[in-house]
């Protein structure tokens, strides 16, 4: 049997290891790009029952500080790239503005950081793939691919952070993909990017 | 269509191949940026450049895809809990004392903005010559605080984001 990193695509194949996926240490993880092992899936899936409908809320109420905050250094980064530097820096202003406009959460902790996370995972990304799908929506659908990755990374650098403390990073360096997010614990930074598949050059260490 | 030749600074080796073959000298600048009043668009300088580091772009941008409504609920969703994690993580970071968790939450703090930035890209806000741009730096201005950056927005709509 071959088990898939859900991640990477980094495939665990029993008969080449010798060793039954199952019999792995609970701590195993992906080589390529460190996901824990509840990340690997049998690579003859069952089939999934998922029906559910899209929940679709009907007001879209006025464009927060956080999203203002998104659009416009999204913005900045596309006049970057048109070598419009004065025009990005302008940009960048603006994103900054409404970045120091956002107010703390009054529940701003561990613990609602981690629920955000993990409904990102179970509701809000299957949502958008979901109307994606329906819509033929290519562009979208894309940003759901990596993000659900990137996104289930986090949740497990996350419950390994709160299994084990300061140990799980000490001595160890963080890097960050700086084309879609993904980030990658250990001694140096990955080859190519795990998710979108970006060469080294492309991951800065978090400091 | 016409277009203009821009550089690529992470690519360029500084071969300057492209000064040689440039009819114009617009490659030519102290800056590295290609002058977008000499450049004439021919393509020369991107076919002759050993590192790929030039690309022609349009000069007009086509107009944007339409997005489906409901897309745009749900990517607002996702939107505002991606921009919420990002505060979050923000505002543990500069409170912990472990050092550990303080790089671990800059980053988690760092990709929720890039996942946030793909999904605006998503959501209308890919081009930033588009109309939906242009239509929300002038509704910000219109109910603009005293410290809203006006100068800046003002100046992207009269010069910066001229088509």
């Amino acid at each position: 049997m071959r088990y898939i990193c859900t991640i990477c695509g980094y495939v665990y194949d029993e008969e080449v290891e010798g060793v039954a996926f199952d019999e792995l240490a609970d701590d195993y993880r992906c080589p390529l790009c460190t996901a824990p092992k509840e990340l690997f899936e049998k690579e003859i899936k069952e089939e999934k029952e998922e029906v559910r409908e899209a929940i679709i809320d009907e007001d879209i109420h006025e464009i927060s500080n956080g999203e203002l905050a998104a659009i416009f250094s999204n913005l900045a980064r596309g006049l970057e790239k048109q070598s419009k530097l004065k025009e990005s820096k302008d940009m960048m202003t603006l994103s900054e503005h409404f970045r120091d406009k956002m107010t703390p959460f009054d529940d701003t902790s561990l613990e609602t950081l981690r629920s955000l996370i993990d409904e990102d995972i179970t509701v809000r990304y299957p949502n958008v793939q979901k109307v994606a799908d329906e819509k033929a929506d290519r562009g979208t659908k894309r940003i759901v691919t990596w993000g659900l990755k990137v996104t289930s990374i986090i949740k497990a650098l996350l419950d390994s952070y709160t299994k084990e403390g300061e140990e799980f990073l000490m001595d160890k360096k963080i890097f960050i993909c700086s084309v879609c997010g993904f980030i990658y614990v250990g001694k140096k930074a990955p080859d190519i990017c795990p998710v979108c598949k970006v060469p080294e050059f492309k991951f800065e260490e978090v400091r | 269509m016409k277009r203009l030749a821009v550089r690529n600074l992470r690519l360029c080796t500084k071969d300057c191949i492209c000064l040689y073959v440039c009819p114009t000298g617009a490659s030519d600048t102290e800056d590295s940026i290609i002058d977008p009043s000499k450049c004439i668009g021919c393509g020369a300088c991107a076919e002759a450049c050993p590192s790929k580091a030039i690309s022609l772009v349009p000069l007009t941008y086509p107009d944007q895809q339409v997005k489906d409504n409901n897309v745009l609920k749900v990517n607002k969703k996702l939107s505002q809990s991606k921009a919420k994690a990002e505060k979050i993580s923000h505002d543990l970071a500069s409170k912990t004392k472990e050092d550990g968790l303080r790089r671990l939450l800059k980053a988690i703090e760092r990709s929720s903005r890039l996942m946030n930035e793909d999904i605006m890209r998503e959501s209308g806000y890919m081009l930033p010559q588009s109309l939906n741009t242009r239509h929300l730096l002038e509704d910000l201005l219109d109910k603009a605080d005293d410290r809203f950056p006006k100068i800046e927005a003002q100046r992207l709509l009269d010069q910066g984001l001229k088509n």
